[in-house]
């Protein structure tokens, strides 16, 4: 992949102190990575200031790179690990993995409602999914990473990341249910 | 190797949904959607659910503002590790400095407190009403500029200001005729966005 190559240019440049290769790599990352932070924060100033810390990390430790992942699977790791800690020191009860199993819930209304006109619901019942399962959401449906990809960004099995996601569709149907008044 | 159960089957399906799946795992989901309709509903539900996952739009994200940032967080890291060889005398003297002024504020904040008066640091919660904006206000603009453009328009400044200077505005109505007004200002006003 060209980016990916290009990543790894840069980030050997960052790690002999180039700025204008930080830039860079700023430029390619910033966007993506924001809204994965945005996305599990809520907030968009703790956003901007975690993007910021992840940069700043990525300018001190590039070296640390080792190239056993995916540049962009490195990077939306340490910005998994920032939001978490974020998130622990201001809504524990936000990061809690466990979950009672749900009933599936009308399939087939629920397959109709989902779409742009009912956008509002979809982002309301995104906000209120735990955070680990709306990393998870948000790193298969918009960043479309394998399951793999995504056990190494967020450093758990990689069953655990299908039970996540399993969670999170569960959820995400009981919300719409409930927001749509689906029978 | 034995054949899946449905739950196995359901469990890949986001990664069938989103392309990633390949090799065996995408030969047996393909093989499960072939004779069961239930799976075909579900394949139906997440592909609409990653449609509207991706249409999900965050505010802007920080763009250069950010970047400048970054590099001065870079160059304040820089000057700090460059200020730890600095002789000790002037760490003593800075500390002396420190806690004269605890003692001057500890004395303004003890008078201060018989009045009824409690801004200083305090936080309030305010409820935003009708539409958010944010800006940044021009570098050399006056405070009275700022407050005289505020009222005119009926604007409360509700967060702010973040580490990147930006100001979040609460507007009651016609949002879109306060960005035009606001983009006309660059004596005030030097970049706004509407949130909402």
């Amino acid at each position: 992949m060209e980016d990916e190559s290009l990543a790894v240019k840069l980030l050997n440049k960052i790690s002999a102190g180039d700025q204008d290769a930080l830039a860079d790599f700023y430029r390619l990352f910033e966007k993506p990575l924001y809204r994965f932070i945005k996305f599990k924060l809520n907030d968009s100033f703790e956003a901007y200031d975690i993007l910021n810390e992840v940069f700043l990390e990525v300018w001190r430790k590039a070296d640390s790179f080792e190239g056993r992942s995916k540049v962009s699977t490195w990077l939306f790791g340490i910005a998994y690990y920032k939001t978490i800690d974020k998130l622990r020191k201001k809504k524990p009860e936000m990061i809690d993995d466990d979950m009672p199993d749900i009933e599936d819930e009308a399939p087939t209304q629920l397959t109709c409602l989902v779409n742009a006109e009912n956008g509002v619901a979809v982002r309301f019942c995104l906000e209120a999914l735990k955070a680990a399962h709306r990393a998870v959401m948000e790193l298969t449906f918009f960043n479309d990473l394998s399951y793999r990809e995504i056990a190494k960004i967020v450093d758990c099995p990689e069953n655990t990341v299908k039970t996540r996601m399993f969670h999170a569709k569960q959820a995400m149907k009981q919300c719409l249910t409930k927001r749509m008044g689906v029978e | 190797m034995a054949e899946p159960d449905n739950k196995s089957i359901e469990s890949l399906l986001p990664f069938y949904v989103n392309g990633s799946l390949n090799g065996e795992e995408l030969r047996l989901v393909e093989q499960a959607l072939e004779n069961n309709q239930a799976l075909r509903q579900e394949v139906i539900f997440l592909q609409n659910l990653r449609k509207s996952v991706k249409e999900q739009e965050p505010d802007s994200s920080p763009g250069e503002f950010g970047l400048k940032r970054l590099q001065k967080s870079i160059s304040n890291a820089s000057a700090s590790e460059k200020k730890q060889s600095t002789p000790k005398n002037i760490w003593r003297f800075a500390a002396v400095a420190a806690c004269l002024m605890l003692v001057i504020q500890t004395v303004v904040v003890n008078l201060e407190s018989e009045s009824t008066y409690t801004a200083a640091g305090g936080k309030t919660t305010t409820v935003a009403e009708g539409y958010i904006v944010s800006v940044t206000f021009a570098p050399n603009v006056s405070e009275r500029l700022i407050r005289q453009l505020l009222i005119e328009n009926n604007v409360t400044i509700i967060d702010g200001p973040s580490a990147l200077g930006i100001y979040r505005l609460s507007v009651t109505e016609n949002p879109e005729n306060l960005v035009t007004l606001f983009k006309a200002r660059p004596d005030v006003i030097e970049s706004i966005q509407l949130d909402n």
